[in-house]
């Protein structure tokens, strides 16, 4: 992933009087790796979209205007916020158990994070697909326990799509999270109560604030992962929530329209850089501010 | 302050497990309206322990703490309206200096231009009235622990707890907010206690040290009065320099008891019947006089040592002894134009010391 390279944050120098050349020696092969396996790769998808089938902006006008288009780049939008909304929610308060709780239940959140994070997104789709469908486990059991009488439609449609790229990325909200809970210093909690502080103002005027740039940050990897989903959406979407990366791949590769295929990839690419960049703006004031 | 003043706070039979590890056995502790009691204690010796209990950040596993006749050991530490100061400061990063000691005023619901007149005062008191627009990395350590102390007083408080608020700081600013927590407690009137592992902290600042060994109270007075009468060994090596002379055969003689230490018989106060158990007698390296030959006093302890090592401190030098030819360790400190600095190691040496200074302890 190119992006995860912007994101982390500079390392302190820690062998301050090491020579330049040397440095440079080992950094170069990155910047040579992501020009030539990454940028001239993707000029040339620049290219294609001013030049398939014939040269000129004509995929850009129709994105412009193609109000197909336009529902399914509201549809990703929609579905990204609602994923990234809920997954920054349960992040949040999974980071907070584990930094906060006793070391045993440190452990359970771990673990309940990190064995799923191990598992193949394409085998955990499968897996929802397997729970939520009509007459899958979830619905099987509701209707057995006879809590409802016809199968909730849960897959094939957004709640499903919601569900399953929610569980893939509420580790990449736990982890941001998790890094500035733990730069914070506990006692400065326990300074609020002592202050006469509850437990609701200490933390919307101590913990909250203290910890926005991580909050931030978990958006920023959430959204743009969000962005970028294929296969989560496809199964359990079922085709009827298509978001703009299996948009691309039906342009490409099933109506041949390689043009519109690669102009909204630049379009998805210029979003996000646009995002990162506001975003990253803002962190910067609010460490300078914090 | 006379030790007649009213109690403010008093803590009954607290004990705090942790499994089987007791943090604090039985504790019994009184503190005094406006007084400034020292926890004193080694690390692990249960001080702050007890600290967290009286703030209310900790449960103890049993005991009662009583104010004005309740009980108020399961009330939170928010309801408690007592001022902690943490060690490493916990100021709010993300607020300015003003708006960190707006905070607990705020969370009272003090009007905007009292809260203003009140934070202002307080920093002036701490010293920071020019400091208030700063957010507290622009400041200092010394600086940042006056913030935390202005923070933890400003909503006046009927204690403040402090949690060894100097030890992260250096020597010489260490000194300088000793004189200035001295001052400011004066000024405030407000009960201070205070957590520390510095004796000399405690002898400068406290009306009253409480000192801790193993999760035990071992002794609460005046710092004079735990200085001069240590009822324990612990506490006689714990505060202050001491040394100490296994006595054997002890007799006893009205007030005076005496025993045999290497050969020299000596002597000292025994204002209290000594138990079965061996004892040793005490007495505070500054009471001690260092002579080439045997002195003739009257009214002395007088016993042969040998020069083992000096070590050059300026003003003065240190001085290692021992005693009976082998293993007992004396120290000893001598101006630096003593003969005692000049002398080589090896050299043998008559050490002497009034009675009066000399009591026993259980050994």
């Amino acid at each position: 992933m190119t992006l995860t390279a912007t994101l982390t944050k500079p390392q302190p120098r820690t062998a301050k009087g090491s020579p330049r050349l040397e440095r440079g020696l080992l950094l170069f092969p990155l910047p040579v790796l992501l020009l030539v396996f990454y940028v001239l790769p993707f000029l040339g998808v620049v290219g294609w979209s001013f030049s398939l089938p014939e040269p000129g902006i004509e995929q850009y006008q129709r994105i412009a205007s193609d109000p197909a288009i336009h529902e399914m780049l509201w549809r990703t939008m929609r579905l990204c916020l609602t994923v990234s909304g809920l997954a920054l929610l349960i992040g949040y308060l999974l980071a907070y158990c584990w930094v906060f709780s006793p070391p045993f239940w440190q452990r359970v959140v771990e673990i309940c994070i990190f064995i799923p994070f191990w598992i193949s997104v394409l085998v955990r789709a499968f897996g929802w697909l397997i729970a939520l469908r009509s007459n899958g486990v979830l619905n099987e059991g509701l209707l057995g326990l006879g809590l409802i009488d016809h199968p909730l439609q849960l897959s094939r449609n957004e709640i499903g799509v919601v569900i399953g790229m929610l569980h893939v990325m509420i580790p990449y909200a736990v982890f941001p999270l998790l890094s500035s809970m733990r730069q914070l210093d506990q006692r400065v909690l326990m300074a609020s109560r002592g202050l006469g502080a509850g437990a609701l103002r200490t933390f919307w005027q101590v913990l909250l604030p203290q910890t926005l740039p991580g909050l931030l940050g978990a958006f920023i990897m959430v959204f743009v992962f969000c962005l970028g989903f294929f296969i989560t959406p496809v199964l359990l979407g079922g085709g009827q929530t298509v978001m703009i990366a299996e948009y691309v791949f039906l342009q490409m590769f099933q109506t041949s329209n390689w043009g519109l295929g690669a102009a909204l990839s630049v379009v998805l690419l210029a979003l996000v850089s646009a995002l990162i960049w506001v975003l990253m703006r803002i962190t910067r004031v609010n460490r300078l501010v914090g | 302050m006379s030790s007649s003043s009213a109690i403010q706070l008093s803590a009954q039979g607290i004990s705090q497990y942790y499994g089987k590890f007791a943090a604090l056995d039985n504790v019994n502790l009184d503190v005094r309206q406006g007084e400034f009691l020292t926890l004193l204690g080694p690390s692990g010796s249960g001080k702050t322990t007890l600290l967290m209990i009286l703030a209310g950040f900790l449960n103890p596993t049993a005991g009662k703490l009583m104010e004005n006749g309740v009980d108020i050991i399961k009330r939170s530490a928010e309801k408690r309206n007592y001022g902690m100061v943490f060690q490493g400061y916990a100021l709010f990063p993300h607020m300015s200096v003003a708006d960190n000691v707006a905070y607990p005023l705020r969370i009272r619901k003090v009007g905007a231009e009292e809260r203003q007149r009140r934070v202002k005062h307080i920093l002036e008191v701490v010293g920071l009235g020019a400091h208030m627009h700063k957010k507290p990395s622009e400041l200092s350590g010394g600086q940042q622990q006056r913030v935390a102390i202005a923070r933890a007083l400003v909503f006046e408080p009927e204690l403040l707890l402090l949690d060894e608020p100097l030890s992260a700081l250096d020597k010489n600013l260490r000194e300088q907010l000793q004189t200035e927590l001295q001052r400011i407690h004066r000024q405030v009137g407000t009960s201070f206690v205070f957590v520390t592992h510095d004796q000399g902290e405690a002898l400068a600042l406290s009306s009253r040290i409480a000192i801790f060994n193993q999760g035990r109270l071992a002794q609460v007075d005046t710092p004079e009065t735990i200085y001069n009468q240590p009822d324990s060994r612990f506490v006689a090596e714990f505060l202050g320099k001491m040394n100490l002379f296994p006595l054997a055969d002890v007799m006893r003689n009205g007030s005076h008891a005496s025993g045999r230490c290497a050969d020299s018989q000596l002597h000292a106060l025994a204002p209290m019947p000594l138990g079965a158990q061996p004892v040793v007698l005490a007495v505070r390296p500054e009471h001690m006089d260092l002579h080439r030959e045997r002195p003739i006093l009257e009214g002395h302890n007088v016993i042969p040592a040998q020069l083992t090592d000096k070590v050059y401190q300026g003003a003065s030098t240190h001085l290692a002894l021992k005693v009976g030819g082998d293993t007992l360790p004396i120290n000893l400190s001598v101006p630096g134009n003593h003969p005692g600095a000049q002398m080589n190691s090896g050299a043998p040496v008559w050490l002497s010391w009034p009675v009066q200074q000399s009591f026993l302890l259980q050994a």
